[in-house]
C-alpha cells in the first residue's frame, strides 16, 4: 500500500481535552493499575485520540485498518498532568517512509500537548506500520 | 531506602524492576478498548483479526506499554519518568501474560536510563518471546 508522501505535514485541527478524573479512574481500572487516581504514563495516548482524531488521520491518509499496526511509541513528559485540567492537542504527520514499492510503509505522527499559556506539557510520537497487501504476512 | 535511592547505588546492567501483568484476556481487551477509545476491531473482532492475517484478536500495543509503565510507576513513581519509549516488536496474542523487566543501562548525575522489555513467558518448555523493547529516562535529582 502506497501512502502519498505529500501527506507529510498534514495536521489535524488542534483541539482541547480535559484530563477527566472519571476517565483516568476508568482507564486505571482497565489496565489493572495499582493506584486509580494518578494519571498513568500512557494516558496521553487517550487524550491525543479524542475527537476520533486517530481514525480521521488514518482515513485522511487512506490507510486500510487491516493493514495497520502500531509499532513504536515515545512519550516525553515535561510537566505532570493535573487531574481536571484542560489541555490543547496538536497532531501532525511528521514523516512517511518506505513508499518505493517496499512491503511496509512507516508513518510518524507527533502530538504536542500544551496548556493555555502555550507551555509545552508533553510530546507523543507514534510510528505506524502499514503492510502492503501483496507482501507476505509479517511473522509475528 | 526507596527504589529510586537504590537506583543511585547500582551499576549498569543491574536488574531494577520486574512485574507480571494480569492475563490480557478478551474481557480486558474489551475494557481497554472502551476506556481508551481505541476501538480498532483487530483487538475485538476475531473475524476481522483473521482477515488481517492473525489467528485471533491481538492485544493493543498500548495495553502492553501500559503494563510496562505500571512497573515503572510502581518502582520509581511516575513523576520521575521523563521519557518512555517502546517498540512493539511482536504481536501479543489474546490470553497472554506479559512479564515486564527493567535494567539500568546508564546513570548520570541527574538522570538514569533504563532498558525495558516485556516478554510472553514460555509454556511447556517453549522459550519466552520478546514482544516489547524500550527505554525510559528517570529523574534522580534531589534523590540519593
Amino acid at each position: 500500500m502506497s501512502i502519498d508522501p505529500r501527506h507529510i505535514g498534514f495536521a489535524f485541527p488542534s483541539f482541547e481535552v480535559c484530563v477527566d478524573p472519571e476517565r483516568v479512574h476508568h482507564f486505571n481500572l482497565a489496565i489493572g493499575a495499582y493506584t486509580l487516581d494518578e494519571v498513568p504514563l500512557t494516558f496521553l495516548k487517550v487524550l491525543e485520540g479524542e475527537r476520533q482524531s486517530s481514525r480521521r488521520i488514518v482515513e485522511a491518509l487512506g490507510i486500510d485498518l487491516r493493514r495497520l499496526l502500531h509499532v513504536e511509541q515515545h512519550f516525553e513528559y515535561l510537566q505532570p498532568l493535573r487531574l481536571g485540567e484542560i489541555l490543547t492537542i496538536c497532531r501532525t504527520v511528521k514523516d512517511i517512509q518506505g513508499n518505493d514499492g517496499r512491503a511496509m510503509t512507516f508513518v510518524t505522527i507527533e502530538s504536542l500537548v500544551t496548556r493555555a499559556d502555550d507551555e509545552l506539557v508533553s510530546v507523543s510520537r507514534q510510528i505506524l506500520m502499514v503492510r502492503d497487501p501483496s507482501a507476505p504476512q509479517v511473522a509475528a | 531506602m526507596s527504589a529510586l535511592a537504590i537506583l543511585c547505588t547500582l551499576e549498569p546492567g543491574a536488574s531494577v524492576a520486574q512485574s507480571d501483568s494480569p492475563t490480557l484476556d478478551a474481557a480486558m481487551l474489551q475494557a481497554y478498548a472502551e476506556a481508551s477509545g481505541d476501538l480498532n476491531p483487530l483487538h475485538l473482532d476475531p473475524d476481522f483479526a483473521r482477515q488481517a492475517g492473525f489467528d485471533d484478536v491481538i492485544a493493543h500495543g498500548m495495553l502492553g506499554m501500559a503494563q510496562v509503565g505500571q512497573m515503572l510507576a510502581e518502582a520509581f513513581g511516575q513523576q520521575r519518568i521523563v521519557q518512555f519509549k517502546t517498540r512493539f516488536v511482536a504481536i501479543v496474542p489474546v490470553g497472554s501474560i506479559l512479564r515486564c523487566r527493567a535494567w539500568l543501562s546508564e546513570r548520570g548525575t541527574d538522570y538514569a536510563w533504563l532498558k525495558l522489555e516485556a516478554v510472553v513467558p514460555g509454556s511447556n518448555g517453549a522459550p519466552e518471546r520478546l514482544v516489547i523493547s524500550g527505554q525510559a529516562q528517570v529523574d534522580l535529582r534531589d534523590e540519593g
